[in-house]
């Protein structure tokens, strides 16, 4: 996914844990908004880390086939 | 310890579908309930306007269609900037949120009346007005006003105007209106069953919500932080707008949930008319999938007691 959106969400779910927890511990409101904010930060991390590069994985058989080249 | 019997209801319909519990209502009774809880809401609202209804309602009406057009004005770039959603798609999905969800507002009323907090009885005819604005902005927003657009106007036009929500609620609320207290030979149905069909309109709604949540899988963050900030932007516009008209306390908190919520019935039937290469499932999974039960669960809640708090200390 694009770096901007994932951005958006991550400080949107931030800012929201963090007035959440500002109005819940000033006992104005109750905690839901500070736990949808850490859900919003959640799914932007799980976002995140399943956008990031993975190394690349030889399988077993295609170093097979090179060796077998190779000995050609 | 207050208890919420509408939240539980759309909670047990969401965790039913999760468990795919073999729960399924007849289209025709979620029909037919979509189209009690319009009647009983417009109904209530004409009979209220006969009694209380005076000119100033028409410049409250005024401000109150402004809220329909400032925010899917202020939704369409952030959805296109940082959403990067395509033209199209923006303009649906923004004019979704300036418009209003009537399941929302009953909720809010039936929280309202559970809190004791009195309301101008008149509302409905603000939640009338409120449908239409968003989707003209909208469609200005898709296609660039005054240009050639490509709509077929006369079908979009009957859309906007001739859907069963505008139709219902606006018929029922002049008929209310009209009648007055004579309205009260229906009432026993209208209003006397009206918690325990809310209750049943929520369960079925619960089921429908969770089963759109995975519609957003692809955008999902972006999708997810966008559906309850603007929630939490119209709410914060709404409130603001309410107290300077000067509303009660529970017009202001009506007000906020309004601005707060977002359309699952009227817009998304016109914008599959107007937009058809619109992502239509996205939209109302944003709105039906994260808007709607984070109002019911949590944001109808928060508007009550952040306004209640605020209204005392000022």
């Amino acid at each position: 996914m694009n770096s901007i959106p994932l951005m958006f969400s991550t400080v949107t779910g931030l800012v929201i844990a963090a007035v959440g927890a500002a109005l819940a511990s000033s006992e104005i409101a109750g905690w839901g908004l500070f736990t949808v904010g850490l859900g919003i930060l959640a799914v932007a991390m799980v976002a995140r880390v399943s956008a990031a590069p993975r190394p690349i994985k030889l399988n077993y058989a295609d170093t097979r086939g090179g060796a077998h080249l190779q000995q050609r | 310890m207050h208890f919420d019997v509408a939240p539980a209801f759309f909670l047990l319909g969401a965790l039913a579908a999760l468990v795919k519990a073999d729960l399924k209502f007849p289209p025709a009774l979620y029909q037919s309930l979509t189209l009690f809880l319009l009647v009983a809401i417009g109904l209530k609202g004409g009979v209220a306007l006969a009694a209380h209804g005076s000119s100033e309602v028409i410049w409250e009406a005024l401000a109150v269609v402004s809220l329909g057009i400032v925010l899917p004005l202020l939704a369409f770039p952030l959805l296109r900037k940082l959403g990067q959603l395509g033209k199209d798609d923006a303009a649906s999905i923004a004019a979704h949120y300036g418009s209003v969800s009537v399941g929302t507002y009953a909720v809010a009323v039936a929280m309202l009346e559970a809190f004791n907090i009195s309301y101008e009885a008149y509302f409905p005819l603000f939640v009338v007005l409120l449908e239409m604005p968003a989707i003209v902005v909208g469609l200005a927003l898709a296609r660039g006003a005054g240009k050639d657009s490509g709509y077929n106007y006369r079908e979009v036009l009957h859309e906007i105007f001739c859907n069963q929500g505008i139709v219902l609620m606006s018929g029922a609320l002049l008929i209310g209106y009209l009648a007055g207290p004579e309205a009260d030979s229906v009432m026993p149905l209208f209003g006397g069953m009206f918690h325990g069909l809310l209750a049943l309109f929520l369960l079925q709604l619960g089921v429908v919500a969770a089963s759109r949540l995975a519609e957003i899988r692809l955008n999902a963050p972006f999708v997810t932080a966008f559906a309850v900030l603007m929630p939490l932007i119209g709410a914060t516009l709404g409130g603001l707008l309410g107290d300077f008209i000067g509303f009660s306390v529970g017009g202001v908190i009506l007000l906020a949930v309004l601005g707060g919520s977002a359309s699952y019935i009227a817009v998304p039937a016109v914008m599959q008319t107007a937009l058809p290469n619109a992502n239509h499932s996205l939209s109302i999974a944003a709105s039906l999938g994260v808007t709607f039960p984070f109002n019911v669960l949590v944001g109808i809640p928060l508007y009550i007691a952040v306004i209640t708090y605020l209204k005392a200390v000022t």
